[in-house]
Order: C-alpha cells, then sequence, then structure tokens
C-alpha cells in the first residue's frame, strides 16, 4: 500500500483514511468490530507489523509482558519449542532464535515510522497546528452533532454541516475564525485540493498529509465518517461528511497561519520539504517475527490443552427422554451456565445459536418514537415487531433535568434538590438501590406486553410489521436443523435469550447480546418461541421433515448475565405444564447460583470464602452500585469457538473462554447450515475477539483507557475532558485481565465440507486464510484434528501428548 | 478547648501522614484508614458543633505557635471557628466521607490508587486548615496547599498530554490568587501594623482604620477579591474549571463540583468585616457575580459534554453566591452554598448515567425540533459561549503574552552575556549594600530596588522563554531569588537573618533540583529540553517526588523558610512603594508557573508517541 502518488485523488484519498478510522457508532449502538478492519486482507501478522509502522499502535504485548507469561506457566515450554522447530529446521538457527525470544531488546518505543509531512509543514510556517485547531475544531463538530447534551442548539435545524457553518458565519456578528478573510474563502465552499494547494503546495504530499491530519483525532474523524454512512446511529438527524469536516479543519489551519503569516502568505515547494519521498518504511524484521512467535506460543499453549482434552472416541449416547431442552445464545457467558445446569438437571440438554435466535427485525417499545435493531450489525431487516399495550413507567430524576443548569430555577435546585442529592448520595454509596437512570436487561421488554409478531397487512416506514407463516417457518426450521434439534423434543423447550444490567456506564450496550446488536435478546427469544409454538408453522415445519409433538410447548427467557437471573416469558404457559416449569425453574435458579459462585472467582473484591448465596448477591449488587466500573466481566479471555455436538466440549473445562454454537454434523451433510453459522460466527466473534485483542494490546489506540476520568460527550460518544478527541474502543476495566488470543474455531465436519464453504464465500476465507481467526476441524468419524494452514487443513498433532508420549518411551 | 480544636487538625495530618506508609497495592488498607479517618472526623465535627451550639455559639479564637518572630514582624498561626467555618466543615467533611468510601470500589485497580488517596487526605488537610484559619498567615498555608492538591488531582493521569496541561494551566490562575493573598497581607501589614485576626476585623479599632483609609482597603478589597474570584472559577477565570475535569470523576466531583471551587465564596465570607462599609467594593463584587452568573448560564447553555455543563453551571451559581455574599445575606449564601456544592457533586457522579438515561428520554420521546427564526443577536450570543466569551484568549492576553514579550526580547542576547550582564548588576547592588548604605540617598537606594526587581523579572521571562535545557531555566529561576533578595537589601536593608530565612530555602531546594535535572540528564544521555513532555515519572518515581518537592520550595511554597521569607521580604516594602510591591508580586506568580512548567515538562506528559500527543510544542 502505498501513499504516494503523481496525482492527488480526492475520493481514493478519502477512502483510503476511511478505512483506517475506527468505525465506531454511537454508544447505544455497542458493535464489535475489528480494529485492523483497515488491513484484514493482509495476514495478521503482517497487518499488525504494519498497523505498528502507519499508526504507531501497538498491536503485541511487549516482550516484557510475553516474558512473564512464560515464566508463570501461561506460555508453555513445549508449545513455543514446537513453534520455533517448525520455523528452523536447523537447530543453530532455533537456539539463535530462542535466544533472541529471551533477550532481545527492542530498540525503540513504537511509533509511526515515516517521516512526517505534516511535522514537516508545521516547522515550515512556524506553527504548532494541533494545539491551534483542535479545541475550535472539536467544539465546533461536537456542537453541531450534539443530541441533547446542550441546552440550545447554535445550528439551524436540518441543515448541512457546511451550510450551517455558513449561515452561522454570516448571521452571527462574530466569526468562527480569527481572520475575516478565512471567512470570506469559507463562503467560496473552497475544495480539499484547493485548500491543500495553498497550505500544503507540494501535490506529491497531498494524501500523506490529510492521512496524518485526520490521524491526529481518529474517534472525531472515524465518528463523522460513520455519521455519514449510517446517518441512522442518530436519533436527531445530522448531515455531515468526512470532506467537509476536512474542508473545515483545513480552513482553519489557513487561519491560523495567515494570522501569523498574512493573507498572502506563500505554501512551501517541494525544495522546502526535503526527504519526504517515502511514506512506508519497513523495519528490521526480526523484532516482529519474535513477537508473532511469543503470540503464537501463548495462544497455542491453550490451545494445545484444549486440542488435547478432546474425546478420541464419542460414546454412543443412548437416546433418553428428556426432561426439558434449553436453547442459549453462542455467547461466552451463557457456557458456564450450561454447564451448571447440566450438572443439576442431567436429564436436560442445551444448545447454543447466535443470540437473535434467526430472527431479525427492528423492535419498537410500547411508546417509543424509536425503533431499534435487533440482529447481528450487517443485517439489514425488513421486519418491525412493535410492543403492545403495556406502558413501563420511567422513573424521572430531577438531577438530569435542565431546570438545574437554567438561572433562576438552577438557584431554587440548588437549594431545595441540593440537598436531597446529598441524602441519594449516601444512601447510593452505603445501600445500593434500584435508580431511574439504571439499565435493566429485563426492563427491555415488559413480560405482560403483547408482541406484534403476526403480519396482518400492516406496515411502517417501508418495514413489513410482523412475519408470515411462510417467513416464520424458514426461520425456526433454519435454527432448529442448525442446531441439530430436528427430533427427540422434550415437553418444554426454553429459548434463552440474554442482555446485562448495569448503572453509571456508558458502556451499557456493550455488555449486552452481540447478535442482538448490543440489546437483551429478551424480544427475539419471545419471537422465536411464538413462532414454533404457532401450529400453522408447525404443520409447514412438518411439511419440512420437523416434526414437533403438540405436547411440546416453547417457553422464553431472559438471562440477566450480570445479575445471574432469569426471568420466563411464561404467561401463555399450558395449565398442565406449570407444575414441571416451576420444578425445572428451581434447577435453573440453582445453575444460577453455582454459575455465579463460579464467576465471583474473578472479581479480586469478593471474599471467596463466602458462600454461593453471599456471593450471587454481590455480584446482583455490581449491577446496581453507582461506582461499579465492572458490573461483570463480558467477554474477557474469550479465545474458542466450538461448532459441534454436546459431546465435543462436555468434558472441558472451557472458563467461560468460549463461543458454543450447537451443529449435528451428521444431520448436515451438504454443509447448508454450517455456512449459516459461520457466516454468522466469524465476523460476530471475530470482531468480538479482535477488538478485545487490540483494546488490550493498545489502550490508548485501539482501547478507551480507563473509563474512570471519560466524560460523557453529545449523548453519542464518551471523550476525556472536555477538548479531547473522542474514544472509541474498550475502556480498560473491560478487558484488563484479557489475555489477548485469537478465536480458534473448533468445527466438528469433515475438512472437505468446510473447505468448499469457504471457497464459496472469500469474506470467510479471508477471515480463515489470513489467520484473523484460527481455524481446526474434528473429523466426524476418525475424530482427527486438522489443522488450517496456508490453504488447507494438515493433520494437528497436540503437542502436549507429543511429549508425555515421547516422556513415557 | 484547644486541645479539641488541634485534635480537628491533627487528625487529618495524622492520617495523611499514616497513608504514606502503607505499601500501595493494600488497596483496602489505604480505603479503610481513609474512610475511617473520615468517618471519625464526621462523628467529631458533628459532636463538635453540637457542643459549640450548645455553648453559644461564641465565635472561638485559638493562637497557636509563631513560626517566625522579630521585633516587626510576627508569623504565626491562628485558628478560628464560627458559624461559616461550621457550615464548610461540616459540608466538607461528609462530603469528603461520601466520596472517599465511593472511591474504595471505583478506584479498584486502578494506577494510582494509593496516589489519589494520598492526594485527597492531602487536600483535606488543605482544606480543615483554610476554612479553620484565623488569620491571614494561617490561610495562606492552607490555600498553597490546595492549589497543590488540586494540581496533582488534574493531572492524576500524568502521562496523558491533555490533563498534564490542563493542571499546570489551573496552577497558573490558582498562583494568581495565591499571590492577591499575598498582596494582601503585605498592605495588611502596613494598613493596620499587626498580623491581623479575623476574629478581629469586628472590632471597632479595626473598623475605624478600614475606614480611615478607602484607598488601601479598596486596594485590599480588590486583592481579596481576585484571589476569589480565581479559586471559584468567576469571571474572567471561569474557563479553567470544565477543564479542571481531568481526574477520576469522584475527585473532580468533591473538587470542582463542591469544596475547592466555593473556597472563593468562603474567602469573602470570611473577610467582609474588611469591605463591608465599602459601597463601591460590594458593587464591585456584585458585578463580577453578575457577571459570572450571566456568561455561566449562557456557557452552560452551549455545552457538548455533561461535565462542561456542570461545571459552568457551578460557576454560574457561584457568582449568584457571590453576590448574595455582597449584599449582606450570609444565611442565603450559605444555604447556597450548601445546596450548589451537593448538588454539582452528586451530578458529577452520576454524570456517566446521562448516556443511559437521556438517551431513553429521546428514544421515548424524541420530537424534533420546530424550525425556529434564529436572530442575528441569539446566533451572537451563542457564537460568544461557544467560544466560552473569549475567556481563555483573555488570560492569555493578560498573563502570558506580555510575559512572552519580555522573554522573546531577554531571548535577543546569548545566553552567557545576558547571565554576565545581571550578574555584574548583582555585584553592583552588592557592593552598594556592603558599602553604601547610610551614605547614599535613600531615592537611589529605592530606584535600584526597582532596577534589580525588574531585573529579576527578566530573568523569570527569559526562563519562560528558554525552552532548550531545563537545568538553564533551573538556574534561572534560582538566580531570580538571589537578585530579588538583593532588591529588597537595598531597598530596606534586608538583615542578614532574614536574608538566611529567605535564601536558605532556595539553595536547598535548587541545589536538590538541579542535582536531580543533572543526574536525569546523565542517565538519559541527552538535553532534556523544555520544548516538550519528556514523561521521566514513568521510569524515575521518586526522583520526580523529589523534585516536586524541590520545585515546590523554589516557589515559595509552606515546606521551607523561604515562605517565610517571602512575606519577611514584602515587609520590607513600604506602603508607598506600589511599583516595587507590583513586581515582586508578578516575580512570585511567574516564578511559579514557570517552576511547575518545568516539573510537567520534565517528568509528566506523554510518554506515548503518538499522532495525539504533540510532542513539540512550538507555540503560535
Amino acid at each position: 500500500m502505498t501513499l504516494n502518488h503523481d496525482r492527488f485523488e480526492e475520493n481514493e484519498a478519502l477512502s483510503l483514511i476511511k478505512h483506517f478510522l475506527p468505525a465506531q457508532a454511537a454508544i447505544k449502538d455497542f458493535v464489535h468490530h475489528n480494529p485492523l478492519h483497515a488491513l484484514q486482507q493482509e495476514h495478521f501478522h503482517d497487518a499488525c507489523r504494519q498497523a505498528s509502522l502507519w499508526l504507531g499502535a501497538k498491536t503485541y504485548l511487549s516482550f516484557e509482558e510475553y516474558r512473564k507469561l512464560y515464566f508463570n506457566g501461561k506460555i508453555s515450554k513445549d508449545v513455543l519449542q514446537h513453534i520455533v522447530e517448525r520455523k528452523y529446521s536447523d537447530v543453530a538457527q532455533q537456539e539463535q532464535l530462542l535466544f533472541q525470544l529471551f533477550n532481545y531488546k527492542d530498540p525503540s518505543e513504537i511509533q509511526p515510522n515515516f517521516a512526517s509531512v505534516r511535522a514537516a509543514i508545521e516547522k515550515f510556517y512556524g506553527i504548532n497546528l494541533r494545539k491551534y485547531i483542535q479545541p475550535r475544531l472539536y467544539r465546533i463538530v461536537a456542537s453541531y452533532l450534539d443530541q441533547g447534551i446542550h441546552l440550545e442548539n447554535i445550528f439551524p435545524q436540518e441543515m448541512d454541516f457546511f451550510d450551517a457553518l455558513i449561515f452561522l458565519e454570516s448571521n452571527s456578528k462574530l466569526s468562527l475564525f480569527e481572520n475575516r478573510e478565512t471567512s470570506k474563502l469559507m463562503a467560496q465552499k473552497p475544495s480539499i485540493p484547493a485548500m491543500l494547494e495553498k497550505i500544503v503546495g507540494v501535490d506529491a504530499h497531498f494524501t500523506q498529509y490529510l492521512f496524518e491530519q485526520q490521524m491526529t483525532h481518529p474517534g472525531w474523524s472515524g465518528f463523522v465518517a460513520v455519521v455519514e454512512s449510517t446517518p441512522k446511529t442518530l436519533i436527531e438527524p445530522k448531515k455531515i461528511s468526512l470532506s467537509e469536516m476536512i474542508i473545515f479543519e483545513l480552513l482553519l489551519e489557513w487561519d491560523a497561519i495567515s494570522g501569523v503569516h498574512g493573507n498572502e502568505f506563500r505554501a512551501p515547494q517541494a525544495s522546502d520539504l526535503p526527504g519526504y519521498t517515502h511514506f512506508l518504511q519497513d523495519e528490521p524484521h526480526e523484532k516482529w517475527v519474535l513477537l508473532s512467535i511469543w503470540q503464537e506460543a501463548l495462544e497455542w499453549t491453550y490451545f494445545d490443552r484444549i486440542l488435547g482434552n478432546l474425546p478420541k472416541k464419542l460414546a454412543v449416547e443412548s437416546v433418553q427422554e428428556k426432561d426439558f431442552q434449553a436453547v442459549f445464545c453462542i455467547d461466552d457467558r451463557c457456557v458456564s451456565l450450561r454447564k451448571h445446569l447440566a450438572a443439576v438437571h442431567p436429564k436436560s440438554t442445551s444448545y447454543g445459536t447466535p443470540g437473535f435466535f434467526g430472527v431479525e427485525f427492528y423492535y419498537q417499545p410500547y411508546g417509543a418514537q424509536q425503533y431499534t435493531k435487533s440482529c447481528p450489525d450487517p443485517v439489514n431487516p425488513n421486519y418491525l415487531i412493535r410492543e403492545l399495550g403495556q406502558k413501563k413507567a420511567h422513573k424521572r430524576d430531577a438531577h438530569f433535568s435542565n431546570y438545574s443548569h437554567s438561572p433562576v430555577l438552577g438557584m431554587v435546585t440548588s437549594m431545595t434538590l441540593g440537598f436531597w442529592s446529598i441524602i441519594k448520595l449516601a444512601l447510593g454509596t452505603f445501600k445500593p438501590a434500584d435508580h431511574a437512570f439504571a439499565i435493566r436487561a429485563t426492563n427491555h421488554v415488559h413480560p405482560n406486553a403483547d408482541l406484534t409478531i403476526d403480519y396482518t397487512g400492516e406496515s411502517a416506514d417501508g418495514l413489513q410489521i410482523g412475519f408470515t407463516v411462510e417467513e416464520m417457518t424458514t426461520r425456526v426450521f433454519n435454527v432448529l436443523k442448525s442446531i441439530g434439534l430436528t427430533e427427540n423434543f422434550a415437553p418444554i423447550v426454553y429459548i434463552v435469550g440474554h442482555g446485562a444490567s448495569s448503572v453509571n456506564n456508558p458502556y451499557y450496550a456493550g455488555y449486552d447480546c452481540g447478535a442482538c446488536c448490543g440489546r437483551p435478546g429478551s424480544v427475539n427469544a419471545r419471537a422465536f418461541s411464538y413462532m414454533a409454538n404457532k401450529p400453522e408453522v408447525r404443520k409447514a415445519l412438518n411439511a419440512r421433515g420437523i416434526k414437533i409433538p403438540e405436547q411440546t410447548v416453547f417457553v422464553a427467557a431472559l438471562h440477566d448475565t450480570t445479575c445471574d437471573e432469569i426471568v420466563y416469558f411464561d404467561k401463555d404457559l399450558p395449565a398442565e405444564k406449570r407444575d414441571a416449569h416451576a420444578l425445572y425453574k428451581t434447577s435453573f435458579k440453582e445453575a444460577l447460583l453455582r454459575n455465579a459462585d463460579e464467576r465471583a472467582n474473578r472479581f479480586d473484591l469478593i471474599d471467596q470464602e463466602l458462600g454461593a448465596h453471599k456471593k450471587h448477591q454481590l455480584l446482583a449488587e455490581k449491577s446496581k452500585s453507582l461506582f461499579e466500573p465492572r458490573p461483570e466481566w463480558n467477554h474477557t479471555d474469550n479465545a474458542l469457538c466450538i461448532v459441534g455436538m454436546p459431546a465435543v466440549f462436555e468434558h472441558l473445562d472451557l472458563d467461560k473462554r468460549a463461543f458454543l454454537n450447537s451443529y449435528d454434523p451428521s444431520k448436515d451433510p451438504d454443509g447448508s447450515s454450517l455456512k449459516m453459522i459461520l457466516s454468522a460466527a466469524i465476523p460476530v466473534c471475530g470482531g468480538i475477539n479482535l477488538e478485545y485483542f487490540f483494546s488490550r494490546t493498545d489502550q490508548q489506540k485501539y482501547g478507551a483507557g480507563t473509563k474512570l476520568p471519560h466524560n460523557v460527550l453529545g449523548l453519542f460518544a464518551v471523550t476525556n475532558g472536555v477538548e479531547d478527541d473522542l474514544r472509541p474502543g474498550l475502556p480498560s476495566q473491560m478487558i484488563e485481565i484479557h489475555e489477548p488470543s485469537r478465536l480458534l474455531f473448533i468445527i466438528e465436519q469433515k475438512t472437505s465440507i468446510i473447505l468448499e464453504i469457504l471457497h464459496e464465500h472469500p469474506k470467510l476465507m479471508e477471515w480463515v486464510r489470513n489467520q484473523w481467526v484460527l481455524f481446526t476441524a474434528i473429523d466426524p468419524e476418525t475424530r482427527k484434528i486438522y489443522r488450517f494452514q496456508g490453504d488447507g487443513f494438515e493433520l494437528y498433532e497436540p503437542v502436549a501428548l507429543h511429549t508425555e508420549k515421547s516422556v513415557a518411551l | 478547648m484547644s486541645t479539641l480544636i488541634h485534635l480537628i487538625i491533627l487528625i487529618p495530618l495524622l492520617s495523611f501522614l499514616s497513608l504514606l506508609f502503607i505499601p500501595k497495592h493494600k488497596e483496602k488498607a489505604i480505603g479503610n484508614l481513609a474512610l475511617m479517618s473520615l468517618g471519625i472526623q464526621l462523628l467529631y465535627a458533628l459532636a463538635f458543633t453540637g457542643f459549640w451550639l450548645f455553648n453559644g455559639a461564641v465565635p472561638i479564637n485559638l493562637r497557636d505557635i509563631s513560626l517566625f518572630e522579630e521585633p516587626n514582624f510576627d508569623f504565626y498561626i491562628d485558628f478560628f471557628f464560627d458559624r461559616i467555618t461550621a457550615v464548610f466543615l461540616l459540608t466538607g467533611v461528609l462530603l469528603t466521607f461520601v466520596v472517599v468510601a465511593y472511591s474504595r470500589l471505583y478506584m479498584h485497580k486502578e494506577e494510582g490508587f494509593k496516589r489519589f488517596y494520598s492526594t485527597i487526605l492531602f487536600f483535606w488537610f488543605a482544606y480543615v486548615i483554610t476554612i479553620w484559619s484565623g488569620n491571614f498567615g494561617t490561610l495562606f498555608i492552607g490555600w498553597e496547599f490546595l492549589g497543590l492538591s488540586s494540581f496533582l488531582l488534574i493531572a492524576f493521569y500524568r502521562t496523558r498530554y491533555l490533563p498534564v496541561k490542563n493542571a499546570v494551566k489551573v496552577f497558573s490562575v490558582y498562583r494568581i490568587g495565591d499571590i492577591g493573598l499575598l498582596m494582601t497581607i503585605w498592605a495588611g501589614h502596613h494598613l493596620l501594623h499587626q498580623n491581623v485576626l479575623f476574629a478581629q476585623l469586628h472590632m471597632d479599632l479595626i473598623t475605624h482604620i478600614l475606614t480611615e483609609h478607602a484607598g488601601a482597603t479598596l486596594f485590599i478589597s480588590m486583592m481579596i477579591l481576585i484571589t476569589a474570584l480565581a479559586k471559584s472559577a468567576q469571571w474572567p477565570f471561569a474557563s479553567w474549571l470544565p477543564r479542571a475535569m481531568e481526574g477520576p470523576t469522584p475527585s473532580s466531583a468533591i473538587f470542582y463540583g463542591a469544596l475547592s471551587v466555593h473556597l472563593g465564596a468562603f474567602l469573602l465570607l470570611r473577610t467582609h468585616p474588611i469591605w463591608e462599609n465599602h459601597i463601591w467594593v460590594r458593587g464591585i463584587i456584585s458585578a463580577f457575580g453578575l457577571i459570572t452568573f450571566i456568561v455561566g448560564n449562557y456557557t452552560a447553555r452551549v455545552q457538548s459534554t455533561i461535565k462542561g455543563k456542570i461545571a459552568y453551571s457551578s460557576s454560574a451559581q457561584i457568582g449568584l453566591i457571590f453576590t448574595e455574599i455582597a449584599l449582606g445575606l450570609e444565611v442565603l449564601a450559605l444555604i447556597h452554598f450548601m445546596g450548589n456544592a451537593f448538588l454539582r457533586s452528586y451530578q458529577l457522579l452520576i454524570s456517566p448515567s446521562v448516556a443511559t438515561y437521556q438517551i431513553r428520554e429521546q428514544f421515548y420521546n424524541y420530537q424534533k425540533p420546530v424550525k425556529a427564526n434564529i436572530s442575528k443577536w441569539s446566533t451572537t450570543i451563542n457564537m460568544l459561549s461557544l467560544k466560552e466569551w473569549n475567556m481563555e484568549k483573555m488570560q492569555y492576553f493578560m498573563l502570558f503574552n506580555p510575559l512572552k514579550k519580555l522573554g522573546k526580547l531577554t531571548m535577543a542576547l546569548n545566553l552567557w552575556v545576558y547571565v554576565g550582564m545581571v550578574f555584574l548588576l548583582y555585584v553592583l547592588g552588592f557592593l552598594i549594600a556592603q558599602h553604601g548604605f547610610g551614605t547614599l540617598d535613600r531615592v537611589i537606594e529605592q530606584s535600584a530596588a526597582l532596577v534589580l526587581s525588574f531585573v529579576a523579572l527578566t530573568l523569570v521571562a527569559r526562563a519562560y522563554a528558554d525552552k532548550s535545557n531545563a537545568k538553564v531555566t533551573w538556574l534561572l529561576l534560582v538566580a531570580v531569588h538571589f537578585v530579588l533578595d538583593m532588591a529588597i537589601t537595598l531597598n530596606h536593608h534586608l538583615n542578614w537573618v532574614e536574608t538566611t530565612v529567605y535564601l536558605s530555602g532556595i539553595v536547598i531546594s535548587g541545589g536538590i533540583g538541579f542535582a536531580i535535572l543533572y543526574y536525569l540528564e546523565r542517565k538519559t544521555r541527552a538535553t532534556i529540553a523544555l520544548s516538550r513532555y519528556s514523561g521521566l515519572v514513568n521510569k524515575y518515581k521518586y526522583l520526580a517526588f523529589a523534585f516536586l518537592l524541590a520545585a515546590l520550595g523554589l516557589s515559595g511554597f509552606p515546606i521551607t523558610t523561604t515562605f517565610l521569607g517571602e512575606d519577611l521580604l514584602l515587609s520590607h516594602i513600604e506602603d508607598s512603594q506600589w511599583l516595587l510591591a507590583t513586581l515582586v508580586a508578578l516575580i512570585f506568580i511567574f516564578n511559579g508557573i514557570v517552576i511547575i512548567r518545568i516539573y510537567a515538562r520534565v517528568f509528566l506528559g506523554s510518554q506515548e508517541k503518538n499522532f495525539n500527543s504533540p510532542n513539540h510544542l512550538t507555540t503560535l
């Protein structure tokens, strides 16, 4: 990739810049994505190196950290040795490599490794442009995009950003700029190249200049680019584009320069900017090789143990009558609950599938003006489900009222409400309680509210309200087939969505179901259960080969992962099932208790000697506590995605590190279900995994840093202080104990079928071939393990077994 | 009684000191110590106030030790308790107690957990001294400590660029306030010929003098007002308040939402008897309060960040409190203070929730705003508010531009030429002092003093402008004090004891600071320039702390005798020498600013080199 062109191509430059910007939407829509998406066409390790060179980002842990992990036993000696041996066959080279792994000294701090054109320009003019521009730029763009922090919108409604600026300039006695000439210049709506001509002068440097300029505030530029492409992320519509912002920024630069050098200043010529001809210089390779080996050793130490413990043979399972079956989200947080459920209630089976349960739609809660997407982000649903009739009484809190910020009422409020504040604060500090501003997963949909799941011929805003029987059947069929639940239905099948609860947490959406676009999965669970219970749907399913017994009932539920509580949407449950349901609920309750008990050991401040009930209570309190920056650990430590039969993973200690997608290879000989699973699991789980990965390796560039000083800006982002860049990415309180590891897929299916799917879908193949996710397959018959390397699968012998054997010999 | 009062001062100090001995990974012990200490103090404050009320609520004055005594000069500690102290004490202890409890979990695992708590406890100690002070000298000690704790908490994330930049900024504004206080002490000394006690301000004798000398009283009042304006984020200083919101949210809540920011109002309440009979002063105070009220409210309306909005709303309400005080509505002002402190600190603590609360509101109740006709005037006022009424520019214009210009002038000379000239002047001064006393005309002596203090000011300016080498800048700042000492010696025949008091602290802290810089240059094998943030605190934690102490010593902080020396120096300027007094005050202000800037640039700031953090700070 290169930025050196003889001629400046505006569109090309803009699309290149947009590629490198963080693609995070407003905070209410939390969608995980690969922070290095710009480099996804490269191999993982190459991309890591390039990101470092281009952006000065840290894409690996430091040498010290890896070595510490090694000495703590988190990186196994055998695995490291194995990787080194695979790298070089020559023993001397191996020894040299091993020596370097432990002794290499990083010569430099990581920083963008190219001669900075912008620095040269600043030097040429003798001005610190950033210092001058950033507060001015941020202030204006923030004010334009603000969704409701400010009390007064200074811009006219529904006007395009640049037009609004021009309007402001002409409609005010003050100028946005220091120099009146700049405002005349702005009125002419200059183009980007025209402005660059004035400031940078040398055509060949334009692209790099813009790139560097925008990377000084990736948060703002990235958000503007997101609003440009998906305006829906803001409730109050705004029309802004990255190029408009760039022009404004260039105008501010012109303003700064002309303030010092006068209106007729001279732009630099090529001779003024010597030596700025190479954008990208590759560094010596050694450091990157060493880092990649350390990273792989860390990953494979864990993977190898898991793969080594996979069952060699599967016991023939006797078909046993089950009391109930439960379908969960593939989310890593559901895995341990499923494990405990199996232990508590052996006559139950659980399944995993992406938590939107194959039903994609927009959801409109009762009384709401807006819709919210309830399916994976890349999907654009054509359906709308409305909540009917049950008004949720939202408690109000005067502390957020604008009165306290108005002159006279502000005085009255502070002299009255102020004394209530201290009581609230003292109560909130010493006894966590419900707050009007808390987020509860269970509030997403009222338990007694009806939903418009049936299509009755209505539509709104181009969306069909509800689904036809045919559409329902397809969705239910696809999910049941993909998880292999096509026969032996138990009397009750629970469909368990999940969500999270927290308070005082701007990242609340990041804790909910990733497959539901950062919302709780309760409506999806209810929609799916409703469809699967509908007699017409069952009839149609029967025709397609899935026979659900009449006595089987689907019951929706929602698992609050923060509090470890489940609510059931069981008001329509037939009377004869109620007793059994009550009994199973106690099993769930016990499983939740054990889950909480297990989960508590990741929190330093919970005394591990306490009883399970107490721990459960302490965890639940975290969701109500004003001062809890870590309501739960979310996807911390995620590293695996297993697609297969329960027998594959039942005996493994997954320690909440795995996404589990149920899949029966024997029922999917053509791989059509697997294709569906992978096309959701790879981008969704891979996105989560890589966002955690890079937020952990670089807290400042890809992560949001510590959230304790964060300041909510315009209701769409967080920032530090009042004049800083936006902070996309995950805060350190989400990822600090995360062990960065790529996601290893373990798929129970023949390699030929997997390969066929990958070849059919170049997008998926890109993830796998470039090792953004790692792939292994277990042959359903021979139980042999194959690992995807280069272009295809090769046999994998777990190193641990290998060495044990050699010891035995 | 005196033991009871001593305890109230001692407990915060002791808990701060004992906290320093707890290892930093023992979060629980640290949190518990702070919580227990504040809990005891809460109960104690309640009991003490109850006891005091029961006994008739008579103001208490307690004269304490003298720190330095001379026939004409006595610097002593004095404590004073009345209903103003009571209200500030109870509000403060309650809020600090809650915030300390709140932060135990909130700050868990944060790098700098212990630093956070020790700074909070240090702040609390300073706060207690301030509100209990019975004379300006004691108040000044507390005031300086408060400024330091603010600096440390704003720069809590000390390797990031903006927190450090803003901490220096707030420190600079505070510095103006400190010097206002110093000038108050100076003028008060000459006017009243004694170190006046707050308890005596009501006495007839004092009231009489104050009414007699309207001019001097006006000066004192204005100095007090400047101090209060700076501390309470009033116009034209208000813009520092939102920028101070860089630390963890609880520290912002307690400092800039509640306690620290209301201390300007405290100062006005405390000094009320000085200016209450001067209608002009009351008018001016009200005017500043009302201007802040208007500016703050308009500015809050266009803030896009929640903390910025709360900051300006709070500052506007404090403007109103100022006006109330000026109107003599003391009780109303006290109630307003409590309410505003509680409200804003809670609003700040729950500010992250604005995302959930308001987004939900918007989701349910969003209505497209009606297209309004925007008038030219409302746009203009909005624009002005968005630019924060140009307060930033104004401060820059008043403070840094003149200094910078002076610095640029001195930069025209080669460093050695310049230093040589200063040295010659110093020697000349020395010779005069040695041989000339009594033989020369007073006018000549006083002119020489003026010239030398101007030279000292150019030294500060040079130190401000010359960013090429931290060591050189440091030495220039040390030299400032010597030149200044010589100037005052010429002016008023400073004796050896006094000179020793003043310069011993300078020599010690100057020496330590220089040694540290020298050592660091040897270690890092590079010149430490001040044109960038070097962020050395990551590698040299203890040296950074030692350097901070040295820097504080050099800027006359109450940890060395220089602190007393500053006061002494001022007492040797006669009340007719306004120009000299102003020069000395300016030197003290800028000297402190440049010193803290050295600390910030050498030890703090960005270590991560990326696009976001400008390393080279060539300014416009």
